[in-house]
């Protein structure tokens, strides 16, 4: 096996208006070996990788590829040479069969007319790499995720790429899809193909990577061989800051409101747990761990399939967000934009919308209440505007999040769901936004607060669920919560049972 | 995969091929000789028009397929005029079989394909309308297959194989109408009336001639009249209201309106509505149960028709004698009279 | 001229979008007034407002539709099917009323169909309505057929109360008229005080983040549709009273129209913002074209350009209002 460098990555940085994203970081990538990245969600991983596969440009410092200075203004110069990306979500045409996806852009053609029988048999033989029957007239609609995933695979390899980055490649794969992809990437990398590794699944990680580098707030943390390393050390790396808790114990009585037993839906399998009266329970887990399915599945928005919900002991199931209000359940959804606010409309329909009906005789808004209920709000969450009748997008983003708070808060709600509340909010706004949160659970309000970001689950949270592929794998209780043994828990705590061959 | 694609393009070339032999072999057996008809643009106003009589019987059963259309009531009496063909042929071992095409619209498309079928059903001739030329290659397969083509009501300038065309000149239609309206005002006193000029779509062909036709001999009659404006009314009775409206608001001495297409009931309603019976007249065409009531009570001064009966009735007739005593019909244009029926001689049409 | 100013003073209210579209109608009435001695006649305003009637009422619900976010294009034949029903039925010996509930209820009856198309099966909007304008022209042939032989004839109707909605008059005003003011005065209110009325913005602006609000989307949309099919109805009975006849062609083509009237009064297709005021002067601007164009002996072409320009104008100035701002 050959170890010369191809890829250095030199002081590169990168700040999206004043944030930086990435900052003076180094790099270098062997030929053959599998290089992983990791880190926490927003520590810079994707933004390395966009930089790297011509999609952004950096702000400062070198890529050397083969020693000569590279600098990429699109997707498609990094492709010509020959480095080949493998997104999360994979960027296919899902109507178009397999043959199409692999040779888009490269068709071959005989006096202008697509070769079909031609182009049939190359892409056999492509295939071929990734030890696949796959018929190259298939829809790719119609393949499973992990085929879809090794005719990426393979049409990177047909490109003779030289430098493979995968962004997340198992993260909707089954265990035995998973082997498979270990088995294929061991084979590209003994064909001297170096693969970029990005990951936050520590022990298939482990399994799979000569050389683990972790990246945390952007910058380089630092590279070490998978063989000497443990779980323990890669959280250690990612997580490595010490938070000054401002430890307050708030105190509550363990009356519970709502008991969530054995619930399983798509995303989610089993879930149990119990969140009390004037508590402030935290979610946390990695993305796509199942936190804001569980909570919409509770909220009545999506279906789930088994298991129990208890609201002060009684038994419900909401079949639609409107039930769940009207029981005294609210739920901040987490995509602004998409899942909450009306753009076109005013910041008074934003934030009457929920609890109109209640506001109203037979159908009739009651105007003068209404606007005085929202007032209210206006004036105790302290958003800033000129005339409720302005729309909602003439506000800052902090702003807009009040006013969907507000928008849950006039439902009178005892159990009150936020899904990452203080995302893109302004620091001032965050400070107020826990401010609130505290108060309405000293007020006895019942608080799930799902967040990413480490630091608030642990400043805000009174107990943490810890979620990881769907399922709960702890509760931690006050004195326990501490970002190690959260990391730990979100990432791989569980270790396998099964060992992954080599 | 591949090879299943290939069998199936393979029983298509080969469907196709066989489709074709077939085809021209059937072709090639079902000729008949028949009689040259009479020049293609040659007119003439037949005397017999709607009364024509089978000449004799036939010594084989004669079918004839009639293609018409029953979207709106102007057809009424041409089925009835079809259906009256059918019961005189019956006598003479001849029938008629009224068929209107699927969509029941006016288009080239299912036009041709239900003269298709009629050859296929071996048809002895076909009566179609013929409203543009997009027809034309569907009467010469007809003909070409032996099959004398007539047509009927409007018929395309496009010269193609059919014997005979029975209906009005939409032309002279126009001509009689200014004729009419001059007589009209002339007859009341008036040499210098005002009138507004309404017509379907002014880009249907049929409507355009009408209105030119009614323009020029109008003026040509009546040269002190003005014309205050031209309209569409897209033959929708609510848009000729507002219109006729309008144009009562603009010309408070109106004294006329000529509807060329759809739309006269609308246009006579609004007379009436405005209180101006027996000062502003409507002209209009056709036999359509609203216009007759409008023409009894003198709203509407009078209509144009076209013969709608023969126009159902003659082309089966004359077809069926050109088959059974090679008769040929005495022009290519045999046309329809354009009767103007008003509330004095509503009677004499059976009104 | 401080164009918002003025509208809020007759209004109440700032919209901005109305106050542009409002101004180009007064403008239109004022050149009309010089151009023409007869424009502003009573005689001729009557006739313009009526004119404005078949579209203006179905506007209303057309406007619903697009604020929630759909769209409909049935509501042309829906008003010669309904008209065509209740004619059918005067001419089996039905009495007034119930002719008159019946021709309704078929309107409500298409709109309660498009509705479960849209929300339950999940068609496209577009798709849906586009399907029930087929049938529905269809039907009105069904309905047409059978009086005089096999072929569709258009029906007389002489009901007088049918004949005065459509054709009479309270004082100088056409009764049309003041049934559409009572239904723009409802609609407009229910629009701004209700929960179903703010709802239906709601869903046409982001009709997931209503769902999670606890709206009820599929109801909502049940209410645009049904009611759209009621007034398409109402609009197709009083265009039969006005021509005492039920024609097989009302309302051929109407659905552009009334889109055009909608888009111009303010709505966007995209869904959440428009008002029924809005249309009501898009609606106003159709008809008083129309009208100046007979007035002003125009050639007729011309006033098919122009409302093709017309919309194009005002659309595209609204579009660079929205970018500067």
């Amino acid at each position: 096996m050959q170890t010369t460098e191809v890829l250095t990555i030199q002081d590169l940085s990168k700040s999206y208006g004043g944030v930086h994203a990435l900052s003076s970081v180094s790099l270098g990538i062997e030929s053959g070996e599998v290089h992983a990245v990791i880190g926490e969600n927003g520590a810079g991983k994707s933004t390395l990788v966009k930089i790297v596969s011509g999609v952004v440009r950096r702000d400062n410092g070198t890529i050397l590829m083969d020693g000569g200075e590279i600098q990429f203004n699109s997707p498609r110069e990094a492709l010509e040479r020959g480095i080949s990306i493998i997104h999360q979500e994979l960027s296919m045409l899902p109507d178009m069969n397999v043959i199409e996806n692999i040779y888009t852009g490269r068709m071959h053609t005989r006096w202008g007319v697509i070769d079909w029988k031609a182009l049939a048999e190359k892409t056999r033989q492509a295939l071929k790499v990734v030890e696949m029957d796959i018929d190259p007239w298939a829809r790719v609609g119609d393949l499973s995720i992990s085929e879809r995933q090794m005719v990426e695979i393979a049409k990177a390899v047909d490109r003779k790429c030289r430098i493979l980055i995968m962004d997340e490649p198992n993260s909707s794969l089954s265990e035995h899809e998973t082997e498979v992809l270990f088995r294929i990437i061991n084979k590209l990398k003994r064909d001297g193909i170096a693969i970029v590794y990005i990951s936050h699944k520590l022990e298939e990680v482990l399994l799979i990577s000569d050389r683990i580098t972790a990246l945390r707030d952007g910058k380089y943390v630092g590279t070490v061989a998978a063989k000497e390393s443990k779980i323990d050390d890669l959280v250690r790396m990612m997580v490595g800051r010490e938070l000054v808790r401002d430890d307050v114990k708030r105190s509550y009585t363990r009356e519970p409101v709502l008991q969530v037993s054995a619930l399983t839906g798509i995303r989610f399998r089993d879930a149990s747990f119990e969140l009390y009266k004037g508590e402030i329970l935290g979610f946390s887990g990695l993305v796509g761990a199942g936190r804001s399915e569980l909570a919409r599945a509770i909220f009545g928005a999506d279906r789930f399939e088994a298991g129990e919900i208890r609201l002060n002991g009684d038994v419900v199931r909401f079949s639609s967000p409107w039930e769940a209000i009207q029981s005294g359940v609210a739920m901040l959804q987490e995509d602004r934009k998409k899942l909450s606010l009306f753009m076109d409309l005013s910041i008074r329909a934003n934030m009457a919308i929920a609890q109109m009906p209640n506001l109203a005789n037979h159908g009739m808004i009651r105007q003068q209440e209404l606007n005085k209920t929202i007032q209210g709000f206006v004036d105790s969450l302290r958003i800033k505007l000129n005339t409720l009748d302005h729309p909602v997008s003439s506000l800052s983003g902090g702003n807009q999040q009040k006013t969907i708070i507000g928008r849950w808060l006039a439902t009178h709600p005892q159990v009150l769901i936020l899904d990452e509340p203080t995302h893109g909010v302004d620091i001032g706004a965050k400070a107020e936004i826990y401010q609130m949160i505290r108060k309405l659970a000293d007020g006895g309000m019942s608080i799930i607060l799902i967040s990413s970001e480490l630091p608030e689950i642990i400043t805000m949270s009174d107990r943490v669920v810890v979620m990881r592929e769907g399922e709960i794998t702890t509760i931690l209780e006050h004195q326990d919560i501490d970002e190690e043994t959260i990391m730990t828990w979100a990432a791989g705590g569980k270790v396998r049972k099964e060992e992954i061959e080599v | 995969m591949v090879s299943l694609r290939k069998v199936l393009l393979t029983v298509l070339v080969l469907a196709v091929v066989a489709a074709g032999v077939f085809a021209s072999g059937r072709q090639e057996t079902v000729t008949r000789e028949l009689p040259p008809g009479p020049p293609f643009a040659s007119a003439a106003q037949p005397a017999d028009s709607g009364s024509v009589m089978p000449i004799r019987a036939s010594d084989r059963p004669i079918r004839i397929a009639v293609i018409g259309l029953e979207n709106n009531p102007f057809w009424v009496p041409v089925r009835e005029g079809a259906e009256e063909a059918d019961r005189l042929l019956r006598q003479y071992n001849g029938s008629v079989d009224w068929i209107v095409p699927p969509g029941d619209a006016h288009t080239a498309d299912v036009f041709g394909n239900t003269i298709e079928a009629a050859i296929t059903q071996q048809y002895d001739a076909i009566a179609t309308i013929a409203g543009d030329s997009g027809i034309v290659p569907y009467i010469n397969r007809a003909v070409a297959a032996g099959i004398p083509v007539a047509t009927f009501n409007v018929e395309t300038d496009a010269e193609n194989n059919r014997l005979f065309f029975v209906g009005a000149d939409l032309y002279r239609q126009g001509l009689a109408a200014g004729e009419a309206m001059a007589d009209f005002f002339r007859a009341r006193g008036n040499t210098a009336p005002k009138i507004a000029v309404m017509t379907g779509f002014f880009s249907v062909e049929g409507h355009e001639l009408r209105r030119l036709g009614f323009e020029e001999s109008f003026a040509a009659a009546m040269p002190n009249a003005e014309i205050v404006g031209r309209v569409e009314t897209s033959d929708s009775d609510a848009n000729a209201y507002q219109q006729a409206q309008d144009f009562i608001t603009a010309n408070p001495n109106l004294a006329g309106i000529y509807v060329a297409a759809g739309g006269n009931v609308g246009a006579a309603r609004a007379i009436e509505d405005a209180g101006l019976a027996g000062r502003v007249f409507v002209f209009a065409y056709d036999f359509v149960e609203q216009t007759m009531d409008f023409v009894r009570k003198g709203i509407t001064a009078g209509t144009i028709g076209q013969q709608p009966d023969a126009q159902g009735r003659d082309p089966a007739i004359r077809l069926f004698n050109y088959l059974v005593a090679g008769e040929i019909p005495e022009a290519g244009r045999m046309l329809t009279r354009s009767d103007f029926v008003t509330a004095e001689n509503m009677a004499d049409f059976g009104f | 001229m401080n164009t918002e100013s003025f509208l809020k003073r007759i209004t109440g209210k700032t919209r901005a979008r109305e106050a542009g579209v409002l101004v180009a109608l007064i403008g239109m009435l004022i050149f009309m007034g010089f151009a023409s001695p007869f424009f502003f006649t009573s005689q001729n305003i009557f006739n313009v407002l009526r004119n404005t009637t078949t579209i203006g009422i179905i506007a209303i619900g057309v406007t619903m539709v697009i604020i929630s976010g759909g769209i409909d294009l049935s509501v042309g034949s829906v008003m010669a099917v309904s008209a065509m029903v209740m004619a059918r039925l005067f001419y089996h010996g039905f009495g007034t009323l119930p002719g008159m509930l019946m021709g309704l209820a078929f309107g409500a009856f298409i709109g309660v169909f498009n509705a479960v198309m849209v929300t339950k099966v999940k068609l496209p909007p577009f798709i849906a309505t586009l399907g029930t304008l087929s049938i529905g022209r269809g039907l009105t042939v069904l309905f047409a057929t059978g009086i005089r032989g096999a072929v569709a004839s258009n029906i007389t109707v002489t009901e007088p109360l049918v004949l005065f909605l459509g054709g009479g008059y309270l004082g100088p005003v056409p009764f049309p008229v003041i049934i559409m003011a009572l239904l723009y005065a409802f609609f407009g209110w229910f629009l701004r005080n209700t929960v179903l009325g703010r709802q239906v913005f709601a869903v046409g602006s982001n009709e997931e983040a209503a769902r999670l609000s606890g709206v009820n989307i599929d109801r909502v949309k049940l209410f645009t549709y049904t009611a759209t099919g009621m007034l398409a109805a109402l609009a197709g009975i009083l265009q039969t009273g006005l021509l005492s006849t039920a024609v097989t062609n009302a309302g051929q083509a109407l659905e552009l129209d009334v889109i055009a009237a909608v888009v111009i009064g303010g709505a966007s297709l995209a869904g959440g913002i428009g008002s029924v005021w809005g249309a009501l002067i898009g609606a106003s601007i159709m008809a008083v074209l129309r009208n100046s164009f007979v007035l002003l002996r125009l050639p007729g072409f011309a006033q098919t350009i122009s409302i093709g320009v017309v919309i194009i104008l005002a659309v595209a100035l609204d579009a660079r209002k929205n970018t500067n701002s």
